[in-house]
Parts: structure tokens; sequence; C-alpha cells
């Protein structure tokens, strides 16, 4: 059965509190920790930000506790711009990224860290995405076509063109993913709504070939179906896509395809 | 199955080839079920203050009996499917899945059995 419950080396201690800097602006951060190497239980250590000294974003704030507080800290982060995908966390239980998120736009002055749910843990803020990257190449994310390639470049109308937006932004934070919990339950059999969202992306490409084969990788009742449209998936998109309504076009064209 | 990397687990036994007929006929039944159920709530209704025999005269009229045998087969359908969405969301032991996805076709093809026979038997007057 699915669990409800975590297990017993997997359950969140106190940690460690770490001292106060000496100023009047300061922004509490609660950061789930958790070491392979100690054999301890994850725990909970709580820093304080000093803002005067600080960038405005969550990521901002990440990066000064590490550089000047606990060098032990570990986290993804690089382009901190909302591009790479990197630094997708949970953040007050909702999934984003640290790195577009205001430490003044989350209502609380309290900052609860942890790493993306419901999935294996490298350490600290770093979840293991090995099997979501599987399945992004399960979709095979790419050009599939059978025609002879152009002298030039494959064309595309710009009304075609127009169809890739709203999909083709996607970074890959698996900050939908992590949300969903079909994809809670089924991590290792149903897609998930990032792997779905790109699939769409090359359904719909003009300049594509392979739509009936994509459509037979997805005809299953586990690697498409799971999806009940919840819609975590959009409510928690930091790029603002809507993965649960191109799960629906796939799931309309399966029924062009079958009724 | 052995499955030593991650693609391989994540690629597992590959795509079942089902799942898009199930999806359509889910929705159909939800769509066919809707008038059914609310035709024949209207008919419990109107024979709230019936005697047995006034009710079995009823259910034995085409006007009733077709629309509750309708109801009966949807409702069949309806149920398996939904259940086993359920069961394929959180049963997750292969063993355990198999049983309980093997009980719910049994019991709502069962269940709708016995309704259809007991239907048919208020209809012919067996």
């Amino acid at each position: 059965m699915a669990e409800f419950t975590l297990p017993k080396n997997s359950r969140i201690k106190p940690g460690k509190v770490w001292p106060k800097p000496d100023s009047a602006r300061l922004t509490e951060f609660r950061i789930y920790r958790w070491n392979p190497d100690d054999g301890e239980n994850p725990s909970i250590d709580t820093y304080y930000v000093d803002r005067e000294n600080c960038g405005p974003m969550i990521l901002d704030g990440l990066i000064q506790i590490k550089n000047e507080i606990d060098p032990s800290l570990t986290f993804r982060r690089s382009c901190r711009e909302g591009i790479c995908g990197s630094c997708s966390m949970n953040i007050n239980g909702a999934n984003t990224l640290a790195c577009t998120k205001g430490m003044d736009d989350v209502g609380s002055d309290v900052l609860k860290i942890y790493p993306l749910p419901h999935m294996s843990v490298i350490k600290d803020l770093v979840p293991d995405l090995s099997a979501f990257y599987g399945q992004h190449a399960l979709i095979e994310p790419y050009l599939k076509t059978e025609t002879m390639p152009p002298d030039t470049e494959w064309k595309q109308s710009p009304e075609d063109r127009d169809k890739l937006d709203g999909l083709y932004e996607c970074i890959l934070c698996a900050c939908c993913t992590t949300a969903c919990p079909s994809y809670w339950w089924n991590g290792e059999k149903y897609l998930g709504p990032a792997a779905l969202l790109q699939a769409y992306r090359w359904m719909i490409d003009s300049r594509d070939e392979g739509l009936g084969e994509r459509l037979d990788t997805l005809e299953d009742p586990f690697r498409l179906y799971r999806c009940h449209t919840i819609m975590n998936c959009a409510n928690v998109c930091p790029k603002g896509l809507n993965p649960a309504a191109a799960i629906i076009e796939i799931k309309k064209l399966m029924q062009e395809r079958e009724v | 199955m052995v499955a030593r990397t991650q693609h391989a687990r994540i690629r597992g036994l590959g795509a079942a080839g089902t799942g898009s007929r199930e999806y359509w006929l889910i929705k159909l039944t939800s769509v066919v079920l809707l008038p059914l159920t609310l035709y024949l709530i209207g008919v419990l209704v109107a024979l709230r203050h019936a005697s047995h025999a006034e009710m079995a005269a009823a259910i034995a009229s085409a006007w009733v009996a077709l629309p509750l045998f309708f109801f009966i087969l949807a409702n069949a359908i309806h149920m398996r499917i939904g259940m086993q969405n359920v069961i394929d969301d959180y049963v997750h032991s292969k063993g355990l899945r198999k049983i309980s996805s093997g009980a719910n076709t049994l019991f709502s093809w069962g269940a709708s059995g016995v309704a259809l026979y007991f239907l048919l038997k208020l209809g012919i007057g067996a």
C-alpha cells in the first residue's frame, strides 16, 4: 500500500540553532539537514540571515548562510535567474525556485525550507533526480523525422511556432512533478507532469514525424493515465506553465486515435 | 524482473498498450449515468408512497425497466474502472494488486449480474 508515514530513520529531529547576528533586520531560515555519512536522522537547523547585507531572494539568503555561517549546508544553484532550474526546493510548503522567490514574498517571517518532496535525498536540500531525468529521456525530447533533412533548416510557420508557447519554456526544475500526489504514489511508473508536458511539446511540433510512436509510448494506465488533473503542477510551476492542460491535450490525441 | 539501471527501471516492461479505451469508457458512462440517475431518482420520488405491488408493476414497465437496465450496466463499467483507478493509485504490492483487481472485477459484474437478474425476474414476472 501507499505509505503515509515516514520510516523511523527519516523522522525529522530538532537541529542546531545558530547564533543571531547583531542586526535590526533578520530573517529566520529553518532548513532541512541530512548527511548520509553521519548515520543520524534528518534535522531542522535554524539560521538568522542579516538582511542588511543580503540580496532580496531566498537563494541570496542560502548563499549567505553557506558563505558566512555554515559552509556544510548543501544545495544546488547555478544561474540565479530562473533559467537553469537547479535551486528548486520546497519553501513554506510549496515547491518553487529559491532564486526567483523573494524573502518578502512568502508572507511569513520564518522560511521553512525542505528538499523537493517525496524524492530520495542525496544531502540536505539536494534530491536525487535521476528517475526524473530518466522519465524525460523516455519521451524522446528531440525532433524525430523520417523525411530527408532539408538543405537549410526545418521550416515552421509562425502559427505552428506559436503552438509551442507555454510548453518550450519548461526548465525541468521538477517543481511540478514532485508536487504531484500521483507521482508520489507511482513515481517509477507514472511519468509525471514535467515529462508529459515535454512529450506534448514534441507531439505538436509541426516538424516532428513521430506522433504515433510518441502516443504508443504513453499508451499505458500508469505512464499517462495516473494524472487525475489535481492541478498541483500548474499551481507551483515557477515559470507559470500548465502541465495539466498539456496532459489533457495528450489524452485528447489518444481519444482521437482510439474512438 | 531485475532492473539494473535507473533507465531500465523507468522503462520497466514497456507501455501496456491500454488505458485510452478505459478512459473513454469512464467518461462516457459518467455522461450516460447523469440523466439516468436523475430520472431514476425522479421515479423513486414519484413512487415513494407506492405499495410493493405498485412498485413491482412500475419496475416491470418499459419506462422504468429499460433505464434501470442501462443504469445497472453503465454503473458496473463505471464502478469497475473507477475502483481500478483507486487500486492503481494506492495498492503497490504486486500480489495484493492482483487480488484486489480481480475482486473489483468480480464484485462489479457480480453485483450488477444479481441486480439484472432480479430486474428481469420483475420485468418478465418469472
